[in-house]
C-alpha cells in the first residue's frame, strides 16, 4: 500500500505526456509537436547543441543570486525583528520591495549599469530578498525566550547560542525562503536573460521563438525543470528532513 | 555560613495604565528586599501569584540584570555554577536527552561523562538518544532535573518545578529532586504555591506580600527528612501553619 503514493504520482507525471501525445496526433500542426518529436530535439541539444552550457550558465546566475539574496535576507530580516527602530524605518522598504515588478527592476538596472551579469544579479537578488527578509524576521520574532534564560542560566557561548538556540528555531523559515526562493529566481533569471543577455536559456528560448521552433523551447524547458525538481528532491527536501528529523 | 546574601534589592516595570494606553505606571516588585540563604540550606519561598518571586529568581540566575541593590555569593562557591529547573522543563526539542545535558556541561562534567552516568542514574539510560517529543511527561522532566544536576551545582533555583504535574508523579519527582539536592549537598531556592510541597522539601519557608514583596513570616521547618509529601507529619505542620496564619497564602 505504501507504493500507492508514489505509483499515482507516477502515472500522473505520464499522463502528462499521454494527453500531449495524443493531442499532437488530433491537432496534427507544426506548432503543436509531440513529445516524440521534443525528446529527439531534447537528445541533439544535449549532444551536439549548447543546451548543457546554457543550463550552466543559467543555473551559475540563479545559484550566485539565490545565496546572496538568502545571505543579505537572513541578515536584514534578523537585525529588522531585534532592532525595532531599524524595522520602523525600513519597513516600508521591504514592502516597496515585496511590490515592485520584477521586470520594472530589471529594466531599471540594465539601464543604470549595462547589459551585464551584475546587473542581472543584482535585479533577481533585489526581487527575492524582501521576500527572505519577511520570512526570516518572522521566525526571530516567534524565536523561543524560555530557551534564551537556559542559555542564560547555564552560561553559553555566544557560539553555541546560535548553533544550538536560534538556528534550529530559524531553520523552517530558512527552508522556506531557500524553497520559494529557487522556485522564483530560476524563473525571473530566464526572463532577465531574454531580455538583456547573449547567453542563457532564457537567451536561447527568446532565439528558438525568434525562429518558432516550438520544439528546442519545449526541449530545454523540459531540461531545465527536471534539473530543478532533481535540486528540490535530492538537496532541498534532504536538507529539510535533515532540519526537522526530531519532529517525527 | 551564608551561601546567598541578597541586600536591599530594588526591582520595578513599566506597566501600561488600563485607563490610558499612552501612559505608563511603574510598578515596585522589589523595594529594599533582603534576604540571607545559608549553606546548603533548602529555602522555599511562598507567596501569591505576581508577587516578584520568579523575579528574584530570575535577577539571582543572571537572566535580568536590570535591578540595584546587593547579591552576594559566598566565596567558596561563587566560582561554582548555578543551576535552574523551570516550570516549564525548556528541553531544546531538537536535541536528544543526552545532548541537552551534555549542551550545559562543562568541560569537566564532559571529561568525566556526568551526562551519560546522571541520566542512568534518573532511570534514563535506554532513552539518552530520544528527543523530548518522543518521552513522557515525567521523563522530560527527569532530563530536566538531570541538566540542573549536572555540574555538580552549589545553588539551585527552582520555579514551581512540579506544578501540573499528576499528583503521583509530581510525588515521585519531589523524592528524586530532594534526595539529589542533600546527595550533592547543593544550596536551593524553591519558588512554589503549594504548602504541603515547601514543607516536604524545605528546611525553611518564608511567606511573602506582593508589590513590593515583603516577607510576613519566616518559618524553620522542624520535622524528620526525608519527608513524604502525603505523610501525617508534613499535614500536621500544613494545618498548625493554617491554623495560626489562615490568610498567609494569599497574603496582600
Amino acid at each position: 500500500m505504501q507504493s500507492l503514493p508514489t505509483i499515482l504520482r507516477l502515472s500522473s507525471f505520464f499522463s502528462i505526456f499521454i494527453i500531449w501525445f495524443l493531442l499532437s496526433l488530433t491537432i496534427d500542426h507544426r506548432l503543436f509537436v509531440s513529445p516524440v518529436d521534443v525528446l529527439i530535439d531534447l537528445k541533439y541539444h544535449l549532444i551536439e547543441g549548447d543546451l548543457i552550457d546554457d543550463t550552466l550558465i543559467t543555473l551559475t546566475r540563479a545559484g550566485i543570486s539565490f545565496f546572496i539574496a538568502m545571505f543579505l535576507g537572513s541578515i536584514i530580516g534578523y537585525a529588522l525583528a531585534r532592532f525595532k527602530k531599524l524595522n520602523y524605518f525600513f519597513d516600508s522598504w521591504v514592502i516597496i520591495g515585496l511590490n515592485i515588478p520584477a521586470l520594472v527592476l530589471v529594466i531599471i538596472f540594465y539601464i543604470w549599469i549595462g547589459l551585464n551579469e551584475l546587473a542581472l544579479i543584482s535585479a533577481v537578488v533585489l526581487n527575492k530578498m524582501p521576500i527572505v527578509i519577511v520570512n526570516i524576521r518572522e521566525g526571530t520574532r516567534l524565536l523561543d525566550k524560555n530557551y534564551f534564560h537556559v542559555a542564560k542560566v547555564y552560561q553559553l557561548s555566544n557560539f553555541t547560542v546560535w548553533i544550538k538556540i536560534i538556528l534550529p528555531q530559524l531553520y523552517p523559515y530558512l527552508i522556506t525562503s531557500a524553497r520559494t526562493g529557487l522556485s522564483l529566481i530560476w524563473k525571473i533569471v530566464l526572463v532577465f536573460e531574454l531580455l538583456g543577455r547573449g547567453s542563457g536559456i532564457g537567451f536561447q528560448i527568446q532565439v528558438f521563438f525568434a525562429f518558432f521552433d516550438i520544439s528546442s523551447i519545449l526541449a530545454y524547458s523540459i531540461f531545465f525543470i527536471s534539473i530543478i525538481l532533481i535540486i528540490e528532491n535530492f538537496i532541498m527536501i534532504p536538507i529539510e528532513n535533515r532540519a526537522t528529523h526530531w519532529r517525527k | 555560613m551564608i551561601d546567598i546574601k541578597i541586600s536591599n534589592l530594588n526591582k520595578s516595570f513599566l506597566k501600561s495604565n488600563s485607563a490610558n494606553k499612552f501612559e505608563k505606571n511603574i510598578l515596585q516588585i522589589l523595594k529594599n528586599f533582603n534576604l540571607d540563604i545559608k549553606h546548603n540550606e533548602v529555602l522555599s519561598i511562598i507567596g501569591p501569584s505576581g508577587t516578584g518571586k520568579t523575579t528574584l529568581l530570575n535577577i539571582l540566575s543572571g537572566f535580568d540584570p536590570h535591578f540595584t541593590g546587593n547579591i552576594e555569593i559566598n566565596r567558596e562557591i561563587s566560582g561554582k555554577k548555578i543551576s535552574f529547573i523551570f516550570q516549564p522543563h525548556n528541553l531544546l526539542p531538537w536535541l536528544t536527552a543526552h545532548e541537552n545535558v551534555k549542551l550545559v556541561s562543562s568541560q569537566e562534567s564532559l571529561q568525566q561523562n556526568r551526562a551519560y552516568k546522571i541520566l542512568s542514574e534518573l532511570g534514563l539510560k535506554d532513552f539518552i538518544n530520544s528527543y523530548p517529543n518522543n518521552l513522557s511527561g515525567g521523563m522530560r522532566r527527569r532530563v530536566s532535573i538531570a541538566r540542573a544536576f549536572v555540574n555538580n551545582p552549589s545553588i539551585l533555583l527552582m520555579d514551581e518545578p512540579f506544578v501540573s504535574l499528576e499528583k503521583p508523579l509530581a510525588n515521585q519527582l519531589r523524592d528524586l529532586t530532594i534526595s539529589l539536592i542533600r546527595k550533592y549537598k547543593v544550596t536551593t531556592l524553591l519558588v512554589t504555591h503549594d504548602l504541603r510541597e515547601a514543607i516536604m522539601l524545605s528546611d525553611r519557608i518564608i511567606f511573602c506580600t506582593e508589590s513590593p514583596m515583603n516577607i510576613v513570616l519566616d518559618k524553620k521547618i522542624e520535622i524528620s527528612k526525608p519527608a513524604k509529601y502525603e505523610s501525617d507529619e508534613v499535614e500536621n505542620l500544613y494545618k498548625e501553619i493554617m491554623n495560626l496564619y489562615p490568610d498567609i497564602l494569599s497574603a496582600k
